[in-house]
């Protein structure tokens, strides 16, 4: 139901603002104006223009028919809009490792080419994009996941958490395997070790005093 | 290098910015009272030539020297072919496809990415990636060296069916430009130009694939490289296959592992051959030096749909 000057959410927290939609569908639309581009950018990043235009519209309908069952003492509705988005990205898992295997044998980001021209001469990154296309292609579903929402989502590791519906060390030891994967990938061979430079004295063949 | 810095970078010029119809379709679920839920546009989840495979392997005549399985494939895409009917677009109706990769050309790879033609070939359209709602529609000047679909089309419907007198046909067709150093690359290129016609008769889809399995020196590869795309691909491979200029080279059909719908093309120099003449410049042996792999093709009404 509608009144004459409805309630200004900016003050408001998520949980509060959710909670009102429960019985006034119409404030919802401020969690959407809060989130949808975060949601799609992250999307778009994974998946594509076309595809993160459609699953962004896909994440805030679930959510909005989740609503009831939002956890009222979350701080923000952040984390899980970010799960259901994640949920909904799993069933495009084929396509995003085509795509990343696609960039990984020809230098051209499919996924990318969605919203720039398909000549991309940034040719200084091609290399370590190439290898790091690779890298990700061959992370399980559920470390790439992990990964992504903490390198493009932002997400603090409570968040993922929560997102995810894991446990807070599940989701740090998914995040140091993936890292350690594109170190790895990104380094191949022996990892470099520092090499403290050689003090004045030990170069003068270890005369003291 | 912090390796959380460099995923951090990848990707990140996307633009930011949720449509407006993601917006609209919650509006429309939260109020659903108000009417129908407007449609978004989708990918085509298949197209029209995805067959229901038939499995039930058909007696296939072979020339002497094309490999038993080679026969039993081919044959199997045969019967997959003949049982998916085709029927003839109208002229103003346009085929989409999305097509990736191309000749290498300085090392850059080619990408046309999504276009339409018209099927009676008298416009083109395709649209820039970062707008793809600005259609480009150009008016084509039809061109006989460059057949239209509707000319494949027409022309197949009256192709002979006997493998020998269909090769024959297509030579002598004006369809196909088969320039290679040996009568069996001439008929295998030209057969699989045809095969990469986006729209065919089905029959004469089958036929092509019975009059592969005749041309001497045809194998099939269950383990080919995967295509551009990274999918898994069944290949008709013509190996040692000299080009127009003499040299050596892999050439490879590559299907759907499952419904035998044309996916790409591959070409691998299997000696070192300067293609312009010039001795010492690419592709050298083992290189792969064209490739091609396209969506499967969808009929649609107009240009800018998708399905």
């Amino acid at each position: 139901m509608s009144t004459p000057n409805p309630p200004p959410w900016s003050g408001r927290t998520d949980p509060q603002v959710v909670a009102a939609s429960v019985h006034d569908p119409a404030a919802f639309a401020e969690i959407y104006a809060r989130y949808a581009d975060d949601v799609h950018h992250y999307l778009r990043r994974r998946l594509g223009s076309d595809v993160a235009d459609d699953l962004t519209a896909d994440t805030f309908v679930a959510a909005f028919g989740a609503r009831t069952r939002f956890d009222g003492a979350a701080a923000s509705a952040r984390p899980w809009l970010f799960g259901i988005a994640s949920n909904l990205a799993a069933k495009h898992r084929r396509s995003e490792v085509r795509g990343l295997r696609a960039y990984a044998r020809t230098g051209v980001d499919p996924v990318a080419s969605s919203w720039s021209d398909g000549a991309d001469d940034r040719v200084s990154a091609q290399a370590l994009n190439r290898e790091l296309a690779t890298a990700l292609s061959e992370l399980s579903a559920g470390d790439r996941d992990v990964l992504l929402l903490v390198a493009w989502a932002e997400l603090s590791y409570a968040e993922v958490a929560a997102a995810l519906q894991l446990p807070v060390g599940t989701v740090r030891s998914r995040l140091n395997r993936a890292r350690r994967k594109v170190r790895t990938t990104l380094s191949p061979g022996t990892e470099r070790v520092a090499v403290r430079p050689l003090t004045a004295l030990e170069t003068r063949g270890g005369h003291h005093g | 290098m912090d390796e959380l810095t460099v995923v951090r970078e990848l990707r990140a010029d996307a633009p930011v910015g949720a449509p407006d119809a993601a917006r609209q379709t919650l509006m429309d679920a939260m109020t659903p009272s108000m009417g129908v839920r407007r449609s978004r546009g989708r990918w085509p989840a298949a197209a029209a030539a995805v067959a229901a495979v038939v499995v039930t392997a058909l007696v296939v005549q072979t020339g002497p020297a094309a490999s038993p399985s080679a026969a039993a494939v081919l044959g199997r895409a045969a019967a997959a072919a003949a049982s998916d009917p085709v029927p003839r677009p109208r002229d103003d109706q346009w085929v989409f496809r999305t097509m990736y990769g191309g000749a290498t050309e300085g090392g850059v790879r080619l990408i046309p990415g999504e276009a339409w033609d018209r099927f009676d070939g008298t416009q083109f359209a395709n649209a820039p990636s970062d707008h793809p709602e600005q259609l480009h529609v150009m008016d084509i000047e039809v061109d006989p060296r460059i057949p239209s679909a509707a000319a494949w089309y027409d022309a197949a419907t009256r192709w002979p069916h006997e493998p020998e007198a269909l090769l024959a046909a297509l030579r002598d067709s004006g369809l196909v430009v088969a320039e290679g150093g040996s009568e069996a690359v001439r008929n295998y290129d030209a057969v699989v130009d045809a095969l990469g016609q986006p729209v065919l008769p089905a029959q004469a889809r089958a036929d092509l694939f019975r009059a592969l399995a005749t041309i001497p020196g045809v194998t099939v590869d269950d383990e080919a490289d995967p295509d551009l795309l990274g999918d898994p691909v069944l290949a008709v491979v013509l190996d040692g296959a000299p080009d127009a200029a003499g040299f050596d080279n892999r050439r490879e059909l590559l299907l759907d592992p499952q419904t035998y719908a044309y996916r790409g093309e591959r070409v691998t120099a299997l000696e070192d051959a300067p293609i312009d003449g010039k001795k010492g410049s690419d592709p050298k042996a083992g290189q792969t030096w064209f490739e091609s792999t396209e969506t499967d093709p969808v009929v649609v009404d107009r240009a800018g749909q998708r399905g």
